[in-house]
């Protein structure tokens, strides 16, 4: 009877873990394709990307601009 | 909202950031598609470089933003800010002309923002 509970919790246990292994890989491996018209998704990894922002921000000067900060989940 | 401003010469940048523990990697498609309007350029800030810039040139003058409270650790997120035409960003983040969060709640205050004569493109279109 212990072992049968014992077992159905690791059997649990394991297909939470799988689950959420699963999801980890899925969320690093899944595709990141910007919409039709967009360009690449940029990085901001370093000074150097975000001077790449800057640049595009100014780039656009001439417009009124709009920055959003979120969050993907 | 870009959707009701289909003439409007607006630039949108998009960054996105983690800041909760399901953030653990760059947006998946699904998520970039929710703004697929083609005057938006959207970014993955990894280790949330422009939020630190915000807050570094906020604190650098105080006297701007008298009744926000932030200091070096404070995160900027779910905030949206427009900056009319001219602005620019030299040495420290600009100033924007109106800034607003949670987005949801604020979004209809920055379209009508939009089509303020003062933020319409240098140009005049």
């Amino acid at each position: 009877m212990a072992s049968k509970i014992l077992r159905g919790a690791l059997v649990s246990l394991a297909v939470v873990l799988s689950a959420g292994v699963g999801w980890i890989l899925w969320s690093r491996m899944a595709p990141r394709q910007t919409p039709a018209g967009q360009p690449p998704l940029g990085l901001i990894e370093s000074s150097s990307g975000l001077s790449t922002l800057r640049d595009s921000f100014n780039a656009a000067s001439d417009d009124p601009r709009v920055i959003a900060l979120l969050s993907p989940t | 909202m870009l959707e009701r401003l289909p003439d409007s010469h607006v630039k949108v940048f998009v960054i996105w950031e983690p800041v909760i523990l399901t953030d653990i990697a760059p947006p998946t498609s699904r998520t970039l598609a929710r703004i697929p309007d083609r005057r938006v350029a959207q970014y993955w800030d990894r280790q949330r470089l422009l939020s630190r810039e915000i807050v570094r040139s906020a604190l650098a003058e105080p006297s701007k933003d008298a009744h926000e409270e932030i200091n070096e650790r404070t995160i900027v997120w779910d905030t949206i800010a427009v900056f009319s035409a001219g602005t620019r960003w030299d040495t420290a983040f600009p100033h924007a002309d109106y800034h607003g969060y949670p987005v949801a709640d604020v979004i209809d205050e920055v379209e009508g923002r939009l089509t303020q004569p003062d933020t319409k493109p240098k140009n005049g279109a």
